[in-house]
């Protein structure tokens, strides 16, 4: 099937959603420049950094890039690439230094990226030369959200909040909810999933309809025997037009509990009292106390658990494969014993061994097993459950909403997605 | 080029301690060969009683890093690891496999271990440390393969029947910056 049938098939509204999106490679070449180059992506988080020079080596859909702190305190990325002839310029995944010098010719450049030094300048150089033209290409746009650092290749893109639409006012309540704010634990966890990155996306968007089944080995590994099959959760789901999503819990006093039996006793008191004071007095009750996020995606590949802690790109490698990078997030403010049950239960459900991740990554991985054939990446997929809302009846939430198992997050994902391709 | 430094206090243990003896190195031989057994016949609930009740099983994250910044390859303690568990969180893991809805073992991994480069030294009484190489083949469905390397520091509560020793500490080495596979679903 051509990229053009296949986009022209899809009618994301109405959840129409051709297989071809995951399985074709001119579509993926095509949304790494359409929509990977015009989006806001996720960089690193603030805390990783504390000296000048120090940096951390990630991608930008395909695209390598070095994040450096500056002295003056701000942030540069550029392409880890030379401008001489295309090495790498760094290949350690974190470290410190002052300057990045290619190992091919040894041309050297700053933590800017600017160009500092050619080797052997007097004798290879016959003509003048401006060095500041020869720079690592730089990414023109950055921005940090609540200590989360993200970049942006287009330089006119919308500033980075106003492209979060109405989902800011839910993606607030999420990283916004005190005052000293979220830091990393050191490491990031890194593994290979024969998948479409979309598929990851998508679920963190918009699908809490999986957890009882998919997740069905881990909930039960963790509850006392006997204990009742678990239920959907009730609440909202947030999204925005331009594609961003997450599912809202309503029921505070289940999630209490469930923090406290997978993360730990510590974590649950800090969480169920001090933070969630702090965040009732910043944000108001509906987003500090009532709702609790339990999944969510920030368009095109940023997704998070709230309840889990785990925060995570789906670097792209190719339409079957996706490489993810999940760091585990913390408040600054809670106590190290809190953070030491973060750490370790994080580990347990969502990390390289997660008891819950690995049921997520296997299903991926089998929606992709049935396109190899010329049906099967025929097939349009049914996405459109859900009551269809786009408010909140009780008006007690902002923005746009439906009830929380619903597909009309991943409606307005594939409909962002869409929107980008074909424009 | 810097040595691997792997700046755990098990590898400070190890080098300030003796060789055992060879009746203590067949036996941990023994137990080594015992263990991998087990856990490729999936034979789990035989594995987890050769746990002890205070273990420690951990699996620290190692990383690509600059030539001159290479002590600090592997994460430091309190840092994120792969595994970090106690003996109830193996547990937890093995409960899950058991209720037949794990997907991602449904069909289950088919693995071999191979264990070799056994090292055995005298800790205090009651104790051997015991450091050993595997290499770890998992086939799973009709084309996943994958092939884990690592180095293992134990500490082993030792018994006069080999049968009653207990696993008191795990350190496993891992030899990926990133994981080859969708999971760590398995045991080292």
């Amino acid at each position: 099937m051509s990229t053009t049938s296949v986009l022209n098939g899809m009618d994301a509204e109405n959840g129409v959603i051709p297989a071809g999106i995951y399985s074709d490679q001119e579509i993926f070449d095509l949304e790494m420049e359409k929509v990977f180059t015009r989006s806001w992506l996720f960089l690193a988080h603030e805390s990783q950094f504390s000296k000048p020079g120090d940096f951390f080596r990630t991608y930008m859909g395909l695209d390598e890039v070095l994040v450096v702190l500056q002295k003056d305190g701000t942030f540069k990325a550029f392409l880890n690439q030379c401008r001489h002839r295309g090495a790498r310029l760094c290949r350690a995944d974190k470290g410190n230094s002052k300057a990045f010098t290619c190992p091919y010719h040894g041309w050297t450049y700053g933590t800017a990226g600017e160009l500092m030094g050619i080797t052997a300048e007097e004798v290879v150089v016959m003509d003048k030369l401006d060095k500041q033209t020869l720079s690592a290409i730089p990414v023109p746009r950055m921005h940090i959200y609540c200590g989360l650092i993200f970049g942006c290749w287009d330089e006119n893109v919308a500033p980075f909040e106003e492209s979060l639409g109405e989902f800011k006012w839910w993606a607030d309540g999420v990283f916004n909810r005190t005052e000293a704010g979220t830091e990393v634990i050191g490491g990031v966890h890194k593994w290979v999933v024969p998948a479409n990155w979309k598929l990851a996306a998508e679920q963190f968007t918009s699908d809490i309809y999986h957890f009882t089944i998919t997740h069905a080995s881990g909930v039960l590994a963790y509850v006392p025997e006997g204990a009742p099959p678990p239920e959907l959760p009730t609440g909202r789901q947030g999204f925005s037009l331009e594609g961003h999503g997450g599912g809202f819990g309503a029921n505070t006093d289940f999630y209490d509990a469930f923090g406290a039996m997978t993360v730990g006793k510590n974590w649950a008191k800090y969480f169920s009292e001090q933070q969630r004071e702090e965040a009732n007095n910043r944000l108001g009750k509906a987003r500090g106390e009532t709702f609790l996020s339990v999944h969510m995606n920030l368009f095109p590949n940023l997704g998070y658990l709230q309840t889990n802690q785990t925060l995570r790109v789906w670097h792209p490698r190719g339409p079957n494969e996706i490489e993810v990078w999940a760091w585990t997030l913390v408040d600054k403010d809670a106590p190290a014993e809190a953070k030491e049950e973060v750490r370790r239960s994080t580990t347990r459900t969502f990390g390289t061994s997660g008891v819950f991740e690995q049921d997520d990554s296997e299903n991926w991985a089998e929606v992709m097993r049935s396109l190899r054939g010329p049906i099967g990446k025929r097939t349009n997929f049914y996405a459109g459950l859900g009551k269809h809302e786009t408010r909140d009846p009780s008006g007690q939430t902002e923005g746009m909403s439906d009830s929380i198992v619903s597909e009309s997050a991943a409606r307005a994902f594939y409909g962002r997605w869409h929107k980008l391709m074909t424009s | 080029m810097q040595p691997v430094t792997y700046n755990r206090k098990i590898t400070e243990k190890f080098e300030q301690s003796d060789y055992g003896d060879a009746q203590q190195h067949f036996l941990a031989q023994r137990v080594l060969y015992r263990e991998a057994e087990l856990l490729d016949s999936r034979r789990y609930a035989e594995w987890l009683e050769m746990l002890s009740d205070d273990l420690l099983y951990e699996m620290p994250l190692r990383t690509n890093r600059l030539g001159r910044e290479l002590q600090f390859e592997f994460n430091d303690p309190g840092e994120l690891s792969h595994f970090e568990e106690d003996k109830g969180g193996i547990a937890l893991r093995l409960r899950r496999l058991g209720t037949n809805m794990a997907w991602s073992e449904d069909p289950p991994s088919r693995t071999r271990r191979l264990v070799s480069n056994i090292v055995v030294k005298s800790a205090s009484e009651g104790e051997v440390l015991v450091g050993s190489n595997q290499l770890v083949y998992r086939s799973r469905l009709d084309h996943q393969k994958e092939l884990f390397s690592c180095a293992r520091f134990d500490i082993w509560r030792i018994q006069t029947d080999p049968a009653a020793w207990q696993l008191a500490y795990r350190n496993i080495v891992f030899d990926d910056a990133i994981v080859h596979g969708s999971n760590l679903g398995i045991f080292f």
